[in-house]
């Protein structure tokens, strides 16, 4: 369970967020869409401390930490309960696409190689990249990097999965295969909170899609809920952007 | 034209013995200055205030004054400067009581540092910092990123530059004969003025600097190839 209270995030005299308070349950899935610039990436780098929020609290599990006097310690202890997709991937690039999984395991959860080795190979053969592992991040196409790196943030088995535009760097078709491996991770229950600009990803795979705003969480609910009979004026121009003849409200 | 092979042959074993100074001159520089310039980059790019100051005005002196003349310097002015600090003025220590060696080495570790220095921040800049923050995000300490990710692919970048630098400082240490260190050019010097051959020395020695060259060439491609390699610049044949 992740529960954000309040939160703040400026840079320089540019306040991003602005009070941002949202929860998600165990099992959930959640969506944040709306216009760039709204401080929906900065909201998810603000959970792991990324950035560093100016105001507000987070707690994930049992964990939870006042975001202004966070120690380092608190900030080690809340990244091991979240995992992280980028949006650049951000493999490890002297490291082979095993290593790349098992880095983690042996570093920051000190398992023996051998039960490393053995995590990390189921991880990868779920994302379909069992054949790629004593490849290194250079020698392979951006799809099965993003795959790789979906099976390095869930091997830590993460209370929550934070995937920041996992396919925005990826053409369609690569894309569809990363998207297609975030489903079948989902399916296995894992918690996560996305954002995205694949609305059909989000209305398909949410139990919530988050409308955010000039810093501001705008509405929020079902997805059929948020497509179709948006609440929010502000909602409802984004919605019909996106769908100009389709979803004439 | 009246060139002497008997009298290569003769000054060989003189200046093969002096093959390990001339080594010690090399490497002693260039490791030690690896660490220390290693030491200097991170102040440089942490920009530690006071510290870092203090790192460019001792980079840009040692990048900018020739070498020739730090060795001259220090072969000068340590006596001065022990005297002046010790025996009130008087010349109790002189250049030629001083171990010239010891000089040589400070000099040119220093001269090393500086440039190492520059080759190891590139490098270090070079390392795309994304890593960093998929590191923190499972979890892994500033320390451990360091270690195991951001140094391993800084070093594998800074290899060319940095065993250039090596060859450099090979026929660069050539220059300590001005303090009268013992290496190989000032052996073949010596032996030059005894036997008036001095064509012959310099080739003799020249010969062994391009043999020494040429070896470590070859060594370091292999270096540079393995570390890429590693990075899956190229691929395992």
């Amino acid at each position: 369970m992740l529960k954000i209270n309040d939160l703040h995030k400026s840079f320089g005299a540019k306040e991003i967020l602005k009070g941002v308070s949202l929860q998600v349950s165990d099992g959930e899935i959640v969506t944040i869409i709306g216009p760039s610039g709204t401080g929906k990436t900065t909201l998810l780098r603000c959970v792991n401390f990324l950035e560093r929020a100016q105001k507000g609290a987070i707690t994930i599990d049992d964990v939870s930490v006042d975001t202004a006097h966070a120690s380092k310690k608190e900030i080690l202890r809340i990244c091991r309960c979240s995992g992280m997709v980028f949006q650049t991937y951000n493999l490890f690039r002297n490291k082979t696409v095993l290593e790349n999984v098992m880095e983690g395991l042996l570093v920051v959860k000190k398992l023996p190689k051998k039960e490393a080795l053995d995590i990390a190979r189921t991880e990868l053969a779920k994302v379909g990249m069992t054949e790629f592992e004593s490849q290194y991040p250079s020698q392979i196409s951006g799809g099965q990097q993003q795959r790789a790196a979906i099976a390095r943030a869930i091997a830590m088995e993460p209370s929550i999965l934070l995937l920041d535009e996992p396919t925005s760097a990826l053409d369609p078709e690569l894309s569809a295969e990363v998207l297609n491996t975030i489903k079948k991770v989902a399916k296995e229950g894992m918690t996560m909170l996305i954002v995205t600009h694949e609305i059909e990803f989000a209305r398909e795979l949410s139990n919530r899609i988050v409308f955010m705003d000039g810093g501001v969480i705008v509405e929020e609910g079902p997805p059929r809920e948020i497509f179709l009979s948006p609440k929010q004026e502000r909602t409802k121009q984004f919605i019909q952007r996106l769908y100009p003849l389709d979803y004439q409200i | 034209m009246d060139f002497k092979f008997s009298f290569i042959w003769e000054t060989l074993p003189s200046v093969l013995a002096a093959v390990p100074i001339t080594m010690l001159l090399t490497f002693f520089p260039v490791i030690v200055g690896a660490v220390v310039g290693f030491f200097l980059a991170l102040v440089r790019i942490r920009k530690i205030p006071v510290f870092s100051q203090l790192v460019a005005l001792y980079l840009s002196f040692f990048r900018s004054v020739p070498t020739l003349l730090l060795l001259f310097i220090a072969y000068f002015g340590i006596p001065k400067l022990l005297n002046f600090t010790f025996n009130g003025g008087m010349r109790v220590v002189s250049p030629s009581s001083l171990p010239s060696l010891a000089s040589a080495l400070l000099v040119l570790t220093l001269y090393a540092s500086a440039f190492i220095c520059e080759i190891i921040r590139g490098a270090l800049s070079s390392v795309d910092m994304r890593q960093m923050e998929a590191a923190h995000a499972l979890g892994m300490t500033k320390f451990k990123t360091y270690i195991r990710i951001v140094i391993p692919q800084a070093i594998i970048v800074a290899l060319p530059n940095y065993f250039n630098f090596v060859l450099g400082m090979l026929k660069g240490s050539s220059v300590v004969f001005v303090i009268s260190v013992m290496d190989m050019m000032s052996v073949a010097k010596v032996a030059a003025e005894d036997g008036y051959r001095f064509v012959e020395a310099y080739v003799l020695v020249g010969v062994m600097y391009v043999i020494f060259s040429v070896v470590f060439s070859l060594v370091f491609g292999r270096v540079e190839h393995w570390g890429k390699m590693h990075m899956g610049i190229i691929v395992k044949a």
